[in-house]
């Protein structure tokens, strides 16, 4: 086992710098020079008036007028002490800004994950014991019907029902999950039921197939003939192997969560990465962009090693393969 | 059809007469009810899209101030009485007003319309081009092995940390907004997880006999790639092509959704959902939010189950619930 983590410890290396190479060469395919980005900020008539000096200072100061390999080591450099330079907007450090977003982007996707993971796993499980039934029909109808609806249209229809219904309005602070518990919940549920909607659907799908494999299985027939209660049969010897892929869903449903967070926090207005990213697209501020990407990255790539590791524990033939 | 006519058809030889494709086509309308469904709604949207001038109303773009927030037509007790120019006051008709207006006037059945073109040109093309290099790279990748494989997989590996929307969103950040951009983005999108699953099912295939028989009498290497492997897993290829068309749709809408895909004047599914949100739409015209969604739903739903009737009849082993 610890062979295993350690050799799976190795192999993050290359990704993580194969991570930041691509982050740092996916904004570097932006046409146009950023500093004069910078310069013309706000009034695209001021070309003309800027002079060759003045965009000299700019780059100086960016650091874009040094070799590339100069630039990237310097940046990623910075990445190991949690540099991730200055917005270009406000010129503060990028990471006082993210520190304080990062724990609500979290926060919401976990809260996703739980919720799609208490609906889907029962709804799988009955589907699969109830095989070609009126129930397990519906429950696939469901699932089909939350595999085709984009969460952000979930999100748009929670918040229309809320309005119409409750008389709603979006929270204008945010309330710390440390200080106020109860308002932190009250202001991420919903986010977090749209959030969840897509990843539940695919567990449960995922749950139904597992478990319709293993109720064939010999021990299965095994646990009958000696007479077990069809209860325990299932909760006991089937659905324990049955969640061994859900469990190795878990590094594919981080990584949806995350994606989808960008969208469901800009729908609800939730001061986490997500919607910071969009702003900081829409301003252009790209060392913003960069370091919430790698961020994301790492939060993925980490998530995956987790699903790795547990995998292996859970099953011996992984381990040993 | 009955026993003796199914025995009647079998040869002297006991092997199944060669039937004609429309027998094929039959049988799948009969067995595949919901796959035959899912085809319908994808060639209606072709159709809808090809013809969308034809089929449209109204100029999806031109404002009506007579039209802000109106009823659809059929709605009851819709209140379309419209003071025209030449001051009388008439209802309008079914063909005036099939979906109402948006907060512009804009009509929203020609909207709806519009917007599939630009759905569908964005769904094909980049499931098609993200899913076939997908192909090229995933076969290459599994059947010359070494160094090759292993450079494409870590970077696969490093790619799929990217969950497919927040990577397109950070290349249109860098690229620009435009439809084309947007095929780009979720083209580079696609690629990783379709390398992914191609790969692991070439690998299968060239362990395969047949594979080893080729080689034997000389076949070069391109060759068995493009002659033998590729037919032997085409059948994966086409459903992955259908499913990431499904996919393809709902993150071109996300991405309108959120400001960064087509124009935002341009009639898009996506955009119209952000602007049915926007300026108190939600209470003075519900309906705004529900068709684009519902739409979406529907086109979506309809692929994944034409997806799973073609992977049900071209590879019975990845049936899966």
């Amino acid at each position: 086992m610890q062979a295993y983590i350690v050799k799976r410890l190795v192999m993050f290396i290359p990704t993580m710098i194969l991570l930041s190479l691509l982050v740092f060469s996916f904004l570097r395919i932006i046409p146009g020079d950023p500093a004069l980005a910078i310069l013309t900020r706000g009034n695209a008539d001021s070309i003309e008036t800027i002079t060759e000096e003045q965009l000299e200072r700019m780059r100086a100061r960016l650091g874009t007028d040094r070799p590339l390999y100069v630039q990237y080591f310097d940046w990623a450099g910075g990445l190991f002490k949690l540099d991730f330079g200055n917005s270009l907007v406000t010129s503060a450090p990028v990471w006082d800004q993210l520190k304080r977003r990062i724990p609500i982007t979290l926060e919401l996707s976990i809260m996703s994950i739980v919720i799609s993971t208490v609906v889907a796993v029962p709804l799988g499980v009955f589907s699969a014991i109830k095989q070609d039934t009126w129930g397990d029909y519906i429950a696939r109808f469901i699932t089909l019907i939350g595999l085709a609806t984009p969460n952000f249209w979930v999100a748009v229809m929670t918040i229309f029902i809320l309005v119409l219904a409750f008389n709603w309005i979006p929270p204008l602070g945010y309330a710390d999950l440390w200080e106020d518990p109860w308002r932190n919940f009250t202001q991420l549920i919903f986010p977090a039921i749209a959030l969840g909607t897509s990843g539940m659907a695919f567990q449960a799908r995922v749950t139904r197939s597992a478990m319709l494999e293993i109720l064939n299985e010999d021990y299965i027939r095994t646990a009958r003939s000696k007479g077990l209660h069809e209860r325990m049969v299932v909760s006991r010897h089937a659905l324990r192997n049955a969640l061994l892929p859900v469990v190795t869903l878990f590094g594919l449903a981080i990584g949806n969560a995350i994606s989808g967070s960008v969208v469901i926090e800009f729908i609800f207005g939730v001061p986490g990465m997500g919607r910071f990213l969009i702003t900081a697209i829409r301003q252009q501020d790209f060392s913003v962009v960069q370091g919430i990407v790698v961020i994301f990255g790492v939060m993925v790539l980490f998530a995956n090693l987790v699903t790795d590791v547990m995998y292996a524990w859970l099953d011996p033939r992984i381990r040993y393969g | 059809m009955t026993q003796q006519q199914q025995t009647a058809e079998l040869t002297a030889a006991g092997f199944r007469a060669k039937r004609g494709p429309k027998y094929h086509l039959n049988h799948f309308i009969r067995t595949k009810p919901l796959a035959t469904f899912g085809a319908t709604i994808g060639i209606l949207l072709i159709l809808v899209a090809v013809f969308a001038d034809q089929i449209a109303t109204h100029d999806p773009g031109r404002t009506d101030t007579q039209k802000i927030y109106v009823k659809p037509a059929w709605f009851p007790g819709a209140e379309t009485h419209v003071t025209r120019a030449d001051d009388t006051a008439r209802p309008l008709s079914f063909s005036e007003s099939i979906l109402g207006g948006d907060r512009l006037g804009r009509d929203e059945f020609s909207r709806l319309v519009h917007g599939a073109r630009i759905s569908l040109k964005v769904g094909l093309i980049s499931s098609f081009l993200g899913v076939t290099l997908g192909l090229l790279i995933g076969v290459a990748s599994a059947y010359l092995g070494g160094k090759f494989d292993l450079v494409i997989q870590r970077l696969v590996d490093t790619m799929i940390a990217f969950p497919g929307l927040l990577l397109a969103i950070v290349l249109l950040a860098a690229l620009g907004q435009s439809v084309n951009n947007v095929i780009y983005a979720l083209t580079i999108a696609f690629v990783p997880p379709s390398v992914r699953l191609i790969r692991s099912q070439a690998l299968a295939v060239k362990e395969m006999d047949y594979i080893l028989a080729a080689r034997a009498v000389g076949v070069g290497t391109n060759r068995i790639m493009l002659r033998h492997i590729i037919p032997n897993i085409f059948a994966i290829y086409l459903v992955v092509m259908t499913f990431y068309l499904g996919a393809a749709i709902i993150a071109e809408a996300g991405l309108s959704f959120l400001g960064l895909g087509a124009a935002v004047n341009e009639a898009t599914w996506g955009g119209m959902l952000s602007d049915a949100g926007k300026g108190g739409s939600i209470r003075a015209a519900w309906w705004l939010s529900i068709f684009p969604g519902v739409t979406i739903v529907i086109v979506v739903l309809a692929w994944n189950m034409l997806g799973d009737g073609l992977r049900d009849v071209l590879d019975p082993k990845l049936r899966r619930g």
